[in-house]
């Protein structure tokens, strides 16, 4: 599936707009900063905990019988199918273990206007906007069923808005402050005319943004060259030091045997490069356009999706991800062969909605699985509480042709993956941390009770408690 | 031998006559009374279902289902196919209506109810009127109404209060109520609800609504359901005390967004009937499903779950006897799941309904 | 002295041990104000099934009682207007004599645990004022079961309305197409005015009286109260000269309460002379209340020196125990504003055989106090409603 080119012939200039968004945009600034501290925070000291099942999932399609976890600070440290418990550990024993369900697109845990606001721009934090304390009944059913992250964003009134983040839903914690960028082609009961002006002018807000980090990228440039050649010349002189003198102290004398006024010689420099102007949106977005964070588009019908597919092949370096998607199989093709996965989000209602008739309603996941595209299933960032059906959605969507192992990729290593936090979570494998469920029975079935859950090697639910 | 293997392999769609008897086999016969029979036989015969057991049945064909087979659901609250002519907006009571008037079968929503294993509706009046009239019992993939004047329905809560049209209190409502229930003539609707032979549904949806149509069933005598009631686990035995069930609306329902599983919870603990509806308006068959599931996912078992749409719905709809269950007398409303019914992973294979097979996913392709 | 030992050991015994039902207790209080002019010292007070069993003062504390430096009455508040809204008004008429308060009470809402706690135990509950006769009000008690047959305190029966501007406000002239019943008179004050007078002299006039015309029948002959939100003096004069009207007329003496009678200090002798009571609102912030009505702290003081019986009143949205602070700091003493939020109302309501006063025999509403009652530093810190603990001091 992940057939979009290889980031290692990018890695020279990633890194150097890495360079420049730490020198030059505070918030990335910090947020790197904070991302350091939260590295930390994540896996703070807690208690041993041993888990054991009679079936581990490690990842969809692969388990292992009768297996047992050791988590310890945080993080996954061993796995054995006759692992003994330390001293004061705590024991979870259950029929199946598998990784806890990350919710691609929710605003679960993030404070009800932030979320719809209109007035955010691309410099705008997901992070600014995390209300644990008002949604703490939401919070606590997502512990319940087992949906223990989300990726949340902001702002859905806006064309483009924040930066978003993905947060566990203990306490609202971010995981991961700086996840995905996204936007919105969803305005309806527009003309098509000024439908399409809409995905253009997502076009030139984008192209503005690359033009900006390549004036930055040239910037840094000439910079360098500049400094290079300063550095040239200081050595020249310094080295020439002693003869230019002797000859400068050779002419002083002439010119006052002679009694005239002796001309120096003026020498120029070139001047220093100035930098573009510091634009806060224009350097966040263009962390997107390079490819540094994924751009998440929200895009249910044909004419804006066919046209922001065209508008964004110049973009090579963009991860693209599609939110909603509903007509998005008129172009599974493109969307499989540019990699681009697609975030379904199904809702149990009456057939017609955003696209009428053609709606495939649930079928949608199984169809653009069956064609090759990446599928995630998504809660549809609306409402805070749609996030605790995550797993039903899943197993809807299976009943309507998703095989069994995409809809559990759908809801746990495929947005981990997606948003960069596949060596963190989303498979249960040693050295990740632990943010596991322990079930009763298979995850997807709706007999399945949640008989705990681990966020961040901590025991945030326990059935019975 | 030959001719079962040809009907088998070749299944007939649209109303054939279903005089003659055959059997369906299944490796899990869900009953909808809780009960799950394993490689069980189910014989049909006139359309209705006339034993089911493990003993396979003599000189009748048998089609192998590969699936488990449930009880068709009872569509508690299904106003979709009514376009909208189930609610009389210049009364707020129009207690003598036959709300079967307002079937029309054929709408195209209907086909889409069947398709996802509906097999029998209820369609009540509508939510902003007092005394609505009398729902109707519509099969909708026969096309026909099988009883008339079946529940009265009353509307008790905030959304049956005009703003501009009397009454617009409850005060003026109760007394508008009991008006029309002390002037009741005898043999009317009204009347037929009061000495318990007809059942009502009330639709309540706060606690102080819900606990002022428990005191006014208890004092007029009405037998039925709540319609509505998210939060009902705060009023577990005084709904138990007053006799009545209750039927949670789906989710998108405007009033009703509370979560209903702790309500369902407490309600199967005290062992009050409950069921869910599909509302296909805004949430359809589907929608209903997962509602079950959460109650299941929060610790109710499947056996409950089921019930809720199929045996204690058909009950309180007041056709127990003929729907509802899967067995001898009953009418032959069944479909065949992919797995076990509560299942969201489950699809629907195929609908009977009055015995004939009514829809089959084959045929429709892999978009049902 | 004796008696006193033999009541203290008796009291002492039964305090020691607290029957599991919650409706029983001891408690001790330095200081005793029972709203009748009494104040105990030192005194232990047995309640007993949920009533005031005995008051012994000059005690010592026994050991599992509860302790508070005050305990008063528990507070009646004579129009809290915690009712559901419009659904507790049925506008389709602008006289709806028959319609029950009872019917526009959701006892989910918060807003009672809130009059709980901060003191109120007993609250009148009227229909919203949007109708010019909008029904039979009801008291209330603000906590316990859950059921209003539990709840609700049997008085006098109050006939609750309004004259002002309030109740002509949704209307609209009747004239062209009416399309909504709002089409209809009255849409000025005189109108209101004649919508009371209209159906009294109906109801006196008619051959046979219907139910709603009975109401109104009692209402004049005196037997029914009529409780009327009155904020301005316009209006305060209109109803005042209204009960003379129908006593000049012949159809009986009414007893008016003036509900909201912010600019009641106006003109207080048509009050005196016609025996009208008045139930004052809580002192607005900015001078103004609602209809224009001009009120401040020393309202109350004017209608105790001109001898009127008045009661304060929250609204649902003022602390009561602040009302009667500001009472104080306009002059009244504590006694009399403690007079004020206890058993004035209470016999103003007819519950006074129920509550209003710490007496052996009545309902166990008490507050128990941190401090002197109505000090800004004093705050309730245990109420008990019917012997239930609805603020727990321990």
């Amino acid at each position: 599936m992940r057939s979009h080119s290889s980031r290692s012939n990018r890695r020279p200039s990633l890194r150097r707009l890495r360079n420049l968004g730490i020198a030059l945009t505070v918030g990335a600034g910090l947020a790197a900063a904070s991302q350091a501290a939260q590295d930390e925070a994540e896996t703070a000291a807690t208690s041993d905990l041993l888990l054991r099942a009679n079936k581990v999932i490690v990842s969809p399609g692969k388990s292992v019988d009768n297996m047992s976890l050791l988590v310890r600070d945080g993080r996954i440290v061993a796995m054995g199918s006759d692992l003994a418990a330390p001293e004061g550990a705590q024991t979870i024993e259950g029929e199946v273990i598998c990784a806890a369900f990350i919710d691609p697109w929710s605003v679960a845990g993030v404070d009800a206007s932030s979320a719809r606001s209109d007035r955010v721009d691309t410099a705008s934090r997901a992070t600014d906007a995390l209300d644990p304390y008002g949604q703490d009944e939401v919070l606590d059913d997502l512990l319940e069923s087992g949906v223990l992250m989300m990726r949340v964003e902001i702002g859905r009134g806006a064309a483009v808005s924040g930066v978003g983040a993905v947060i566990r839903a203990d306490g609202a914690a971010p995981v991961l402050t700086d996840a995905a960028i996204s936007a919105r082609l969803d305005s309806p009961g527009l003309d098509p005319v000024s439908r399409v002006g809409q995905v253009d002018r997502l076009a030139s807000t984008l192209g503005g943004a690359k033009k900006y980090a390549d004036d930055v990228a040239a910037y840094e440039r000439d910079l360098k060259v500049w400094e290079e050649e300063i550095a040239e010349k200081e050595e020249e002189l310094t080295e020439d030091f002693k003869k230019a003198k002797k000859a400068r102290d050779k002419k002083v004398k002439e010119a006052e045997e002679e009694g005239e006024e002796l001309k120096e010689k003026k020498y120029k420099e070139d001047k220093r490069p100035r930098p573009p102007k510091f634009d806060p949106k224009k350097a966040s977005l263009a962390r997107a356009v390079g490819g540094e964070v994924p751009m998440v588009i929200h895009v249910e019908e044909a004419l804006e999706l066919r046209e922001l597919l065209r508008v964004t092949r110049p973009f090579t370096r963009m991860r693209m991800v599609i939110a909603g998607g509903r007509s998005s199989l008129l172009f599974a093709d493109e969307l499989a062969e540019r990699g681009i996965p697609v975030i379904v989000t199904p809702a149990p209602s009456s057939p017609g909605g955003a696209v009428g008739e053609m709606d495939p309603g649930f079928a949608l996941a199984g169809e653009l699985a069956s064609r090759g595209v990446e599928v995630l299933i998504g809660s549809g960032a609306t409402s805070p509480v749609a996030s605790r059906d995550l797993p039903l959605l899943a197993a809807a969507a299976v009943g309507h042709g998703l095989d069994r192992e995409a809809a559990l990729h759908a809801i746990t290593a495929g947005p981990a993956r997606v948003f960069d936090l596949q060596s963190k979570v989303g498979t249960v494998r040693r050295g990740l941390h632990a943010d596991l469920l322990v079930l009763s029975g298979d995850p997807l079935s709706s007999s399945t009770r949640v008989l705990a859950s681990i966020s961040g090697g901590k025991v945030v639910h326990q059935a019975g408690n | 031998m030959l001719i079962s293997c040809l009907i088998a392999a070749a299944p007939l769609l649209g109303a054939t006559a279903a005089e003659d008897a055959y059997a369906l086999r299944a490796s899990h016969v869900h009953v909808g009374d809780g009960q799950v029979v394993l490689d069980a036989f189910v014989v049909i015969e006139d359309g209705a279902v006339k034993s089911v057991s493990n003993n396979a049945p003599r000189g009748v064909r048998v089609v192998e289902v590969d699936g488990h087979i449930a009880p068709g659901f009872i569509g508690l609250r299904e106003t979709i196919g009514a376009g909208g002519e189930n609610e009389e907006r210049t009364r707020k009571s129009t207690p003598n209506a036959d709300l079967s008037f307002a079937f029309d079968p054929t709408s195209p929503y209907w086909h889409g109810l069947v398709a996802e294993g509906v097999t029998t509706v209820l369609m009540p009046a509508g939510s902003s009127q007092i005394a609505g009239g009398q729902a109707a019992i519509v099969s909708p993939a026969a096309g026909k109404v099988l009883k008339r004047n079946a529940v009265v329905t009353l509307g008790l809560s905030r959304s049956s209060l005009g703003s501009s049209t009397a009454p617009t209190s409850y005060a003026g409502l109760y007394a508008h109520l009991g008006e029309q229930f002390a002037a009741a003539p005898e043999g009317s609707p009204l009347a037929a609800a009061k000495t318990g032979e007809v059942p009502v549904m009330m639709r309540a949806v706060t606690r102080t609504e819900v606990a002022r149509a428990l005191d006014f069933a208890v004092a007029h005598g009405l037998k039925g359901a709540l319609l509505g009631a998210p939060e009902a686990d705060d009023l577990v035995e005084e709904i138990k005390a007053a006799g009545l069930s209750v039927v949670f609306e789906s989710k998108a329902a405007p009033a009703s967004s509370k979560d209903v599983v702790k309500s369902a919870l407490a309600l199967a603990k005290a062992e009050v009937p409950f069921a869910f509806t599909s509302d296909a308006a805004s949430q359809g068959p589907l929608g209903m499903r997962m509602q079950a599931a959460a109650c299941m996912r929060a610790g109710l078992d499947a056996g409950a779950a089921l019930r809720a749409m199929t045996g204690d719905a058909a009950r309180i709809a007041g056709v127990g006897e003929t729907h509802g269950t899967i067995a001898p007398g009953r009418a032959a409303d069944l479909v065949v799941w992919s797995g076990p019914p509560t299942d969201l992973t489950s699809r629907v294979h195929s609908v009977y309904a009055g015995g004939n097979l009514v829809h089959s996913a084959h045929a429709h392709g892999a978009h049902q | 002295m004796l008696t006193s030992l033999i009541l203290s050991a008796a009291a002492a015994a039964s305090g020691s041990s607290v029957p599991a039902d919650g409706t029983s207790w001891t408690i001790h209080a330095d200081k005793v104000y029972t709203s009748t002019g009494k104040v105990h010292e030192s005194a232990l007070i047995v309640v007993e099934g949920g009533k005031i069993r005995a008051i012994t003062p000059g005690v010592e504390a026994t050991r599992d009682a509860l302790h508070a430096p005050v305990v008063t009455a528990g507070m009646v508040d004579a129009s809290a207007r915690l009712n559901s809204g419009t659904s507790s008004v049925e506008q389709s008429s602008e006289v709806t004599p028959l319609v029950s308060a009872e019917f526009g009470l959701d006892l989910y809402s918060p807003g009672w645990g809130r009059l709980a706690r901060t003191g109120v135990t007993s609250a009148f509950i009227t229909p919203l004022n949007q109708n010019c006769v909008g029904g039979m009000g009801t008291v209330v008690k603000t906590a316990g079961d859950r059921s209003i047959k539990a709840r609700t305190v049997e008085g006098a029966p109050m006939l609750c309305g309004a004259i002002g501007s309030q109740p002509s406000q949704r209307n609209s002239s009747a004239f062209g197409r009416p399309t909504s019943f709002f089409n209809r008179r009255p849409t000025t004050r005189m109108g209101v005015e004649w919508e009371w007078r209209k159906s009294f002299f109906e109801a006196a006039q008619a051959k046979e009286p219907d139910d709603a015309q009975k109401v109104l029948l009692d209402a004049l002959a005196g037997k029914v109260g009529v409780f009327v939100q009155a904020w301005a003096t316009q209006d305060i004069r209109t109803a005042v000269f209204l009960k003379e009207e129908m006593a000049r007329e012949g159809f009986g003496e009414m007893r008016l309460v003036i509900d909201a009678g912010a600019e009641a200090w106006r003109e207080p002798a048509m009050l005196v002379r016609t025996n009208t009571s008045v139930i004052l609102p809580p002192v607005p912030a900015q001078g103004r209340t609602t209809d224009g009505a001009l009120m401040s702290v020393e309202c109350a003081r004017v209608l105790r020196d001109n001898g009127i019986s008045f009661a304060l009143s929250g609204h649902g949205a003022s602390r009561l125990d602040i009302q009667a602070g500001l009472a104080m700091r306009g002059g009244l003493t504590r006694e009399q504003a403690l007079r004020a939020v206890t058993l004035t109302p209470a016999q103003l309501l007819g519950v006074d055989g129920r509550v209003g006063s710490v007496e052996a025999g009545k309902d166990a509403d008490l507050i128990l106090w941190n401090g002197e009652p109505f000090e800004a530093t004093t705050r309730p810190v245990g109420v008990l409603i019917g012997g239930h603990l609805a603020l727990d001091p321990r």
